[in-house]
């Protein structure tokens, strides 16, 4: 492997309400390397935003706040370092774009005025070459007439085009990591492959490493080097793309490609769902497997005691105490 | 733009039309009568001779039907003619024309004044929510928008004199003949009548900031390593300025009909008090000229306000 860029270590952000502490992220750990495709899947409300919200300090603080764990950028602990320095890292060495392209743009500010103000703070460019950057930027994201279109507003562009300029913003700096909180899901299904393959190039040429938080598990099966399935605020499996699509083990990631229609199944196959309800925060509050009111095998341990991830093969980490009991159901998975 | 413009001047006539006749009517309708009050004066100054109320009636052109009166004082308008005084020498337009600069000047220092304090206040507020300062400055605005008015002003005129010997001057002078002399006189009412309405409006400005910082685009912009001070200032204050040019353009209206109190507190030749004057005396032609006056700088200022959201807002479409 590459040498890791990032490395998230017990990570944990709580919500503190009037109905008392909320947790969002529960104690994870992961690693992203240079120029990696990490893919963080996970159903709402399981913590994947927040944790990538968390990494450029983002949560909004009341009512949010990171409770413990690092953050280490090479061997910065992000969570340790001043606002102002913090404020260097975020748009220049990390990035990120975010679901709802037409409410992240800034409304009142031309698409060339948002794109070159990045390079303007970080790279302390003049004006006129900010904005011929964030031109040769657009124009690397196939947006004809750039010209035109640089002095435009967000309302001028379509949602796709839209998206293409907030990634062309995020990438102005060539961060090392770019964060892509489910960046496709409010696009056309037609445009989000083709924004999902623009975004994949760009990494291959700039070698930024891409932490993709999605639930669309066709995407992460293709793009993805890495995975990692997150339930309840905690990361329940994680490996390879390999790993977790022909070799899962946990009993929630195998409902989870149960649960994706399959062209070559035959009708009376029909929609597979996970049953049941996701963790609650009392759930998350006991000492218990998260998913243990859904779980078809759970047993007596299971409800008195929380599973430490294990590895099962090199990089490929499971918390569950029954993942051998998952065998059949694995292999009639993916006969 | 320039079209657009246009076509808004056009729809003020039918609404002016509307405005003449409502404030035509509605001096009619109010109880008391001009000639009761005439006839009265007449019968005193004249040593209390018997004063013919129909010939009063006759010379003031009361006599004829109501809406006959409604269109000869609409055909006169149209010629430019408000009309004559029924108690004053002169004619409506000249006496309105003598006061109006005063009321315009207090009004637009005042509204000048609102602004600077309020804006300004506003963001801070917002940026330091829940500080503090964002405390102490709003526990202010409230005292200053309780406070009535002329009661501030009482004080202003009363302390410094006893204690200082200092009044505020009392002559009016206008501002194109000495602005010095003439400031002196209105930055104090100016100021107190700023107060009590910016009190108001920093505590929207400060909720619509606030209101703003949630916005999604704002996170992006500290996705982007931007500092606090240009977030605010270059990200947010735009998108709140759109709601609060309405704020303040419509308060215009509020400071026009205020400005009576402070006009006769601080003996400003104004339109306020020359309304509420020839009101009590049932003066038909100066409050209908008066009223209609102030209906129109009304109307003028939101056309100014609709034609400024496109300058702010580049999603208004004006077409």
């Amino acid at each position: 492997m590459q040498d890791t860029v990032l490395s998230v270590q017990h990570l944990s952000t709580s919500f503190f309400t009037d109905e008392g502490e909320l947790k969002a992220v529960d104690d994870i750990s992961y690693d992203v390397h240079q120029g990696e495709f990490v893919a963080l899947i996970g159903e709402s409300g399981s913590g994947k935003s927040v944790s990538a919200l968390s990494i450029l300090r983002l949560v909004g603080d009341p009512p949010g706040k990171i409770v413990g764990g690092k953050v280490l950028f090479h061997d910065t602990d992000l969570l340790q370092i001043s606002d102002k320095e913090m404020q260097e890292v975020r748009g220049s060495k990390i990035s990120m774009i975010f679901q709802e392209p037409a409410t992240a743009l800034n409304p009142v500010m031309t698409i060339g005025n948002q794109i070159a103000e990045p390079l303007r703070v970080h790279k302390k460019m003049s004006k006129q070459q900010a904005f011929r950057e964030a031109a040769s930027l657009l124009s690397k994201m196939k947006i004809p007439n750039v010209e035109q279109r640089i002095k435009q507003y967000p309302m001028e562009f379509s949602g796709g085009m839209q998206q293409r300029a907030m990634i062309a913003m995020a990438m102005s700096c060539q961060p090392e990591i770019l964060i892509a909180d489910e960046p496709t899901t409010a696009l056309d299904v037609t445009v989000q492959a083709q924004v999902l393959e623009e975004l994949n190039q760009l990494r291959l040429s700039t070698n930024t490493a891409i932490l993709l938080i999605t639930h669309n598990l066709g995407l992460v099966a293709r793009y993805a080097d890495s995975v990692k399935i997150m339930y309840g605020g905690r990361i329940l499996e994680m490996g390879s793309t390999y790993d977790i699509f022909e070799n899962p083990h946990h009993p929630y990631t195998l409902g989870l490609i149960r649960a994706v229609p399959r062209l070559d199944q035959p009708k009376s196959y029909g929609l597979h769902t996970i049953k049941g309800e996701p963790a609650s925060q009392e759930d998350r509050m006991m000492n218990n497997c998260l998913f243990v009111k859904r779980c078809k095998y759970a047993t007596d341990i299971c409800w008195k005691q929380q599973p430490k991830a294990e590895e099962i093969s090199e990089g490929h980490m499971c918390a569950c105490f029954h993942a051998d009991f998952t065998a059949a159901e694995r292999e009639e998975l993916l006969r | 733009m320039a079209r657009y413009a246009l076509k808004r001047v056009l729809l003020l006539i039918p609404t002016l039309i509307l405005v003449t006749f409502i404030v035509f009517m509605l001096m009619r309708i109010i109880p008391g009568d001009a000639v009761d009050y005439l006839v009265q004066v007449l019968q005193s100054s004249s040593g209390g001779k018997t004063i013919d109320r129909e010939a009063v009636e006759v010379m003031l052109g009361l006599d004829k039907p109501l809406l006959t009166q409604y269109f000869i004082w609409l055909n006169d308008l149209l010629h430019g003619d408000l009309g004559d005084s029924f108690f004053m020498t002169g004619t409506v337009s000249s006496i309105i024309s003598y006061e109006m600069p005063a009321t315009l000047e207090l009004v637009i220092l005042t509204f000048l004044l609102t602004t600077v304090i309020s804006i300004p206040l506003g963001l801070l507020c917002a940026a330091r929510q829940d500080t503090i300062t964002d405390n102490v400055i709003r526990v202010i605005s409230v005292i200053m928008m309780s406070v009535p008015v002329f009661w501030i002003a009482t004080l202003i005129l009363v302390y410094p004199a006893v204690w200082w010997g200092y009044a505020p001057p009392m002559t009016y002078v206008s501002f194109f003949e000495a602005p010095i002399q003439n400031l002196r006189m209105f930055f104090i009412p100016a100021l107190l009548g700023a107060i009590t309405s910016a009190g108001g409006q920093l505590r929207n400005v400060r909720t619509l900031t606030l209101e703003v910082m949630r916005q999604d685009y704002i996170r992006t912009a500290w996705s982007k390593g931007i500092k606090e001070r240009m977030i605010l200032l270059k990200h947010a204050f735009r998108n709140t300025m759109i709601p609060v040019i309405t704020m303040l353009g419509g308060s215009i209206g509020y400071l026009l009909g205020g400005s009576v109190i402070l006009e006769t507190m601080f003996n400003i030749p104004g339109i306020g008090q020359q309304l509420t004057t020839s009101l009590g005396m049932r003066d038909y032609p100066m409050v209908q000229g008066c009223i209609l006056l102030i209906s129109v700088i009304a109307m003028v200022i939101n056309l100014i306000v609709d034609l400024l959201y496109k300058a702010v807002d580049p999603r208004v479409e004006i077409e």
